[in-house]
């Protein structure tokens, strides 16, 4: 037996066999199947309701017109992208009654009408990941690239609707990515930069900055004159919205805080990629419950419907959508195929996401907690699920 | 399904986790420059498993000076391969010699290249989505880990998380650097199907990952190209670096080099027999092992070369 081993050796086989294997690992790499090469980003985009429809972008680089009530499709646009690498949007889409604006992962903020018309598109410095913001007329929208050394750079830009030209731009030392925040006549963003800074809206104007302990691609919550946010340190901070002096500090997560903090009668809540959501004393910093999803990541925020907490929990196949009472005790959960990283909007007691698996829906929240599934619209055409398929809840 | 998912969590556990760890630690102490953040990691990587490289181009070299008496018992025993294989097993008892013995070291490094590969990928993150996912894989208890996060990824004219942009100056590298590494460790044979193997695998095996580099990240190209010629080095230092040298011979040069190397050997007579039925590559892994004092065996060559001449 040894010595047919020693022959097969000795004629190759194992060697080239061997071989064989790093090449077949190979190829299916770059066939992007069986492990990550160069990934191509999917996007998770956050819908917003204006007046009878839901407006939201898809992991295919649309964005669409929904019927609120029954997910029928009004419009659908494919974002004029011209590269498959950057076809994707992030963050949430803004609306006023007469204009839809979605930032593209492509760098390129674009404008519809309400018919879905295109009515302008600025390309920026950067990618856009935070989503844009809309306030008195102006968009406001950061960008950038991933890589935040020296040199890169990040940008907060102010664009007038009607015009679509920058009223100014703000650039710092690193990209932008997260949501820009407008109070009383300040912007306030954050930067993978460590830095969070607030500018005048009107000017473009330093007002201040805060160094943190990480990057920041949270969004800043203003509530109660304080700015609240988390950063890649796994610290919650809050701060003087006058000053930036921080007034304290909440260092019991053990993951990144993404997404932005949801502020409601003097409580923050702060989704983490620890998998945990902090109900935080808005006054004091002190905790006041948590919420463990035990083994998932809270990538997008919470939103109250129908008086609940509903927390948006991707892990895989095993992905959910929560829904808590305002004390933090479980109600119920309705279990999604793939992840959900997206953050929530709600209207009445509906509520509204998109999946990984290319899949917007829509959750009626019954006052016990129940969700139902009330429709489901799928983005990608070539998706094989059956009309008739079970509903997810 | 459970027994997969127990894998990937062990595998992410033993490996995955502790390289990507590292690799941050040194991004976060090396100047927040990733490119010699992955340079150093490849060499402490290589350093660590230096014991087991060496052994395995020690078994190479070993089998190299074995070349010569396999032959004969090939020869000997030409109808009959099984007394042939008996033969040959009891030469590498006789010598203490393992034939499977380089294979092991590369084995066992060979998960340690996959889970640096992951690594790497995962370290660099090319999207939210990438980022996203390295959030889990970062020790909680290593803040400095934490605080130098999102990777700045360019370096030199390339960013790491996406193919070259020129693009084919980490292909030329990797494909260049892989094909001399083989050329340094080529099992040295008398077989001439395992000779003819030899010789596509010499060319096919650069020529595939350089057709990768194209796709993949150059931080992946980095590492490749780093840990190529560390490889090339570490052989170089075991079992001599004429290899390399001959590279840069003219055909003529080396052919008499060769000559030289076969009268100085211990088994003359045997040597051009060998010689006919491997490619250039093999015949100096052959002739370095066959070499126990190199300078010697080079004066050696030189006074041949000097009696073919003063015979002319």
């Amino acid at each position: 037996m040894n010595n047919e081993i020693i022959s097969r050796f000795r004629a190759g086989a194992l060697r080239t066999a061997l071989a064989l294997c790093v090449c077949l690992a190979l190829a299916a790499c770059t066939t992007n199947t069986g492990c990550n090469t160069v990934r191509t980003p999917e996007g998770w985009s956050t819908g917003a309701v204006s007046g009878d429809n839901l407006f939201i972008g898809t992991q295919q680089g649309e964005i669409l017109a929904v019927e609120k009530q029954t997910g029928d499709l009004v419009w659908r646009r494919e974002l004029p992208t011209r590269e498959d690498s950057d076809r994707a949007i992030y963050g949430r889409v803004a609306v006023t009654d007469a204009a839809v604006f979605v930032g593209g992962y492509d760098g390129i903020l674009y404008a519809y009408d309400s018919n879905g018309d295109p009515m302008w598109q600025e390309p920026l410095s950067g990618r856009i990941v935070g989503g844009p913001t809309v306030h008195s007329g102006y968009v406001f929208v950061g960008s950038g690239d991933v890589s935040s050394g020296a040199g890169v750079e990040g940008s907060l830009y102010a664009i007038d609707i009607a015009t679509d030209d920058p009223v100014w731009t703000y650039s710092v030392g690193g990209a932008i990515w997260s949501p820009p925040t407008v109070s009383d006549g300040v912007v306030y963003a954050g930067s993978l930069d460590h830095s969070v800074y607030a500018v005048n809206a009107e000017t473009g104007d330093a007002m201040w900055s805060f160094q943190s302990g990480g990057a920041v691609t949270s969004g800043l919550a203003v509530a109660g004159g304080l700015v609240i946010f988390g950063g890649f340190d796994s610290t919650l901070y809050a701060l003087d919205a006058k000053t930036g002096d921080l007034v304290w500090r909440f260092d019991g997560a053990s993951g990144w805080y993404w997404s932005t903090p949801l502020v409601a009668d003097g409580v923050a809540y702060a989704p983490s990629l620890d998998g945990v959501l902090y109900a935080i004393d808005a006054d004091t910093g002190d905790l006041v419950w948590l919420f463990d999803s035990d083994g998932g990541q809270i990538v997008g925020s919470p939103v109250f419907v129908n008086g609940l907490i509903a927390v948006p929990v991707a892990d895989g196949g095993n992905s959910r959508i929560a829904l808590l009472e305002p004390n933090g005790s479980f109600l119920a959960a309705c279990r999604i195929d793939d992840d959900v990283r997206t953050s929530l909007e709600s209207d009445g007691d509906l509520l509204y996401f998109s999946s990984k698996d290319s899949s917007i829906r829509a959750l009626r929240i019954k006052g016990n907690g129940n969700p139902d599934e009330e429709w489901i619209f799928l983005t990608n055409e070539d998706d094989p699920r059956p009309s008739d398929r079970a509903k997810a809840c | 399904m459970e027994i997969l998912s127990v894998v990937i969590d062990t595998w992410n556990l033993l490996i995955i986790q502790p390289m990507i760890n590292g690799l941050v630690m040194l991004y976060a102490f090396l100047f927040l420059n990733f490119g010699i953040a992955i340079i150093a990691f490849t060499l402490l990587v290589r350093l660590a498993l230096v014991p087991l490289t060496v052994k395995q181009s020690r078994q190479i070299k070993a089998m190299g000076a074995l070349q010569p008496k396999m032959k004969e018992i090939q020869d000997r025993y030409k109808g009959d391969r099984q007394r042939a294989s008996q033969e040959t097993m009891k030469l590498y008892r006789e010598q203490g010699v393992n034939p499977l013995g380089c294979l092991g070291p590369m084995f066992i490094q060979f998960p340690i290249w996959i889970g640096l590969y992951q690594a790497i990928l995962q370290t660099v993150p090319s999207n939210p989505e990438s980022l996203v996912g390295l959030s889990r894989h970062l020790y909680e208890w290593l803040p400095q880990v934490h605080g130098v996060i999102p990777i700045d990824s360019d370096f030199l004219w390339m960013d790491l998380a996406l193919p070259d942009p020129t693009p084919f100056v980490m292909p030329v590298l990797v494909g260049v650097s892989m094909w001399v590494m083989q050329k340094m460790t080529t099992m040295p044979t008398a077989d001439e199907r395992q000779a003819s193997t030899n010789r596509m695998m010499l060319w096919m095996m650069p020529a595939m990952f350089g057709f990768f580099t194209l796709n993949f990240p150059s931080g992946l190209a980095l590492y490749w190209v780093v840990s190529n010629v560390v490889g090339v080095a570490i052989q170089g230092f075991v079992t001599g670096w004429d290899p390399l040298i001959n590279l840069f011979k003219f055909r003529r040069g080396e052919s008499e080099d060769d000559t030289a190397s076969v009268e100085a050997s211990s088994a003359p007579a045997l040597l051009p027999a060998v010689e006919e039925t491997t490619d250039a590559g093999d015949r100096n892994i052959g002739q370095n092992s066959r070499r126990s004092n190199r300078n010697r065996s080079k004066g050696t060559g030189r006074r041949s070369r000097r009696r073919r001449n003063r015979r002319r």
